[in-house]
């Protein structure tokens, strides 16, 4: 029960510092709308069905994963800057748990990343959303959250490395938005791109939420890319748990749990 | 005969740092360096030493949010290194500042957090935040926002955010850094009472007067190591014999501080400036010969503002300091 408590008290005390930030509000409230504009004026020619698969999901994937990234990030250096994460290396409270709450509501809030996509793509683009395949569409998405939000628990372990964590944040987003295949298709990227790309959650995510908007029921990839994605996200939730043991005696190693 | 809380055998503490980036250059920085110490169930222990002493990493590890370079330390009997889990519920501190708590949350959901962060169980919880909340004066205050709050506030929320848990071992590092008088003599009053219920406490101060009144015994540190461990009385009689004449002068310190050094029996003289006034701090062998010194030498003396007392902590701790023999 004290567990539970944690959890939710965790989830909500995130929820308060980070809604409170007005950068965040930036990359949660405008950047959706900024991608899915750019993602029209690059798919407006193309068939409607592309173009809708691109604006609605590139744009919300995006905004999603950097909502992710962007929070993890900014938590770790945050409490490093109010020095309250000296308080939760020192509590009895496990840091992976915490972390982990922290990473939950980061994957809640960021859901409104796509919301805001889907509401500003009907409203002010014109672009219809359809679900063929309502059910294959909420398992994709619901695959695709827990596989990103693992591979972002994964990062928060390098952030905790580090005292410049925005740094490997500002570095990483873009990389993996094109490695993951959320504005355009990994076909098209070179081979050996797409070699790293199958090691990545988003991308599987991100094809299963293609596939699942196609208008033919969803077929054997559509559950190979879910399987993946869960697979993927599994193998990166675990190795976070285990690292974060590693990295918190790391961290007491170095003696940088606060901003220098 | 109280158990032993606090073993501390040998420990060092390096920091490496880096400098230059195409010439790289690294440097070790030692915190601490051989500290052995022991410090037994009940007693507040008190660290002084200047800023840099290396008291805060010697706190730090303790805490278990440093591991030592080298050595070993214990906490309630566990290696802080190895066996920080087992340590955590039953320590808890406070870092002198206003940094460690959420600003963007009311002082009560605060303190809620922290007791979720030690598992204690929703009710208990309720009724110590009001108790604690109570105690240090913010229960009025309970719902405003922390980042609303003085420096003077903050600290006091750091105390109670320091009893969440009813610590067996409390760490206070500069714990009446930023309160005003009144809050400051209050917590001295309630470390006190924290003492009386058999809680051990760590406390470091710049406030020798503070660690005179609070501590059970000292240790002096001096660039990581520790110089002296006694009881404030004990270290007061390291000056036995001595006497210190403290003068205060308009402007002409420096030249009469030089002059005072030159004599025999004086053993140290050290000077403040004050505003327009400087206070000269002599520790003498033969009081009545430097105040006559001073009588016929310094034509701007005002014998009003001319003390002669018997020595306390702090020029036993400057004497350590300075390595005065």
């Amino acid at each position: 029960m004290a567990n539970v408590h944690l959890f939710i008290s965790t989830m909500a005390v995130h929820a308060a510092s980070t809604i409170k930030r007005p950068f965040y509000r930036i990359v949660l409230f405008i950047q959706p709308i900024v991608i899915a504009t750019t993602v029209h004026m690059i798919y407006r020619n193309a068939a409607e069905e592309q173009v809708a698969r691109f604006i609605l999901l590139g744009g919300g994937l995006a905004g999603i994963w950097s909502a992710m990234t962007f929070s993890t990030a900014g938590d770790v250096e945050r409490e490093r800057l109010q020095g309250v994460f000296s308080v939760l290396i020192a509590a009895p409270a496990s840091l992976a748990f915490v972390f982990t709450a922290k990473i939950v509501m980061n994957t809640l809030l960021a859901l409104l990343a796509l919301v805001i996509t889907i509401l500003y793509s009907w409203l002010v683009l014109g672009v219809h959303f359809v679900l063929p395949h309502p059910a294959a569409f909420v398992l994709a998405l619901s695959s695709f959250l827990f596989g990103t939000g693992a591979f972002a628990l994964f990062l928060a372990n390098i952030f905790l490395l580090t005292r410049t964590a925005w740094v490997f944040q500002n570095v990483l987003e873009s990389p993996l938005l094109i490695l993951g295949g959320v504005a355009f298709p990994v076909a098209i990227l070179p081979t050996w791109a797409r070699a790293i790309s199958v090691v990545l959650p988003i991308r599987w995510g991100s094809e299963a939420l293609y596939a699942a908007l196609a208008a033919t029921p969803p077929d054997a990839y559509f559950w190979q890319c879910v399987l993946w994605t869960m697979v993927t996200g599994a193998l990166y939730w675990c190795l976070a748990q285990v690292l974060f043991h590693y990295i918190e005696y790391r961290v007491r190693w170095l003696g940088n749990l606060e901003t220098a | 005969m109280h158990p032993t809380t606090v073993v501390v055998n040998n420990v060092s503490r390096l920091y490496a740092t880096q400098t230059g980036f195409f010439h790289r250059q690294r440097r070790v920085l030692h915190a601490l360096t051989d500290v052995s110490l022991a410090v037994e169930q009940g007693e507040i222990f008190g660290l002084i030493g200047p800023n840099g002493a290396g008291k805060t990493t010697l706190i730090k590890i303790l805490t278990t949010l440093l591991v030592p370079s080298s050595g070993s330390a214990r906490v309630l009997g566990f290696d802080v290194a190895t066996q920080a889990r087992e340590i955590r519920p039953h320590i808890n501190f406070i870092f002198g500042g206003e940094r460690g708590l959420y600003w963007r949350l009311s002082a009560y959901d605060n303190l809620c957090y922290f007791a979720d962060l030690y598992h204690i169980e929703r009710k208990v919880a309720r009724t110590r935040i009001e108790e604690l909340l109570t105690r240090v004066g913010l229960w009025d205050r309970r719902q405003e926002k922390v980042e609303g709050f003085s420096k003077g506030m903050k600290q006091r929320l750091h105390i109670a955010k320091a009893l969440i848990n009813t610590p067996k071992v409390l760490f206070l590092d500069e714990p009446t850094i930023g309160l005003d008088p009144v809050a400051a003599r209050a917590l001295r009053s309630l470390i006190s009472d924290i003492r009386a219920t058999g809680v051990t406490i760590f406390l470091t101060s710049h406030y020798m007067w503070e660690m005179e009144a609070l501590c059970d015994r000292i240790a002096v540190v001096k660039d990581g190591s520790i110089l002296k461990i006694n009881t404030p009385t004990a270290l007061t009689d390291l000056l036995y014999g001595m006497e210190v004449v403290e003068v205060q002068l308009p402007g002409t310190g420096d030249l009469v501080g030089d002059q005072v050094r030159q004599r025999a029996e004086v053993v140290s003289a050290s000077l403040i400036n004050s505003g327009h006034m400087q206070t000269l701090t002599i520790q003498s062998n033969d009081a009545p010969a430097t105040i006559a010194f001073l009588q016929a030498h310094c034509a701007t003396l005002d014998p009003a503002r001319l003390l002669r007392r018997l020595p306390n902590l702090e020029d036993a701790y400057i004497k350590l300091i300075e390595g005065i023999e």
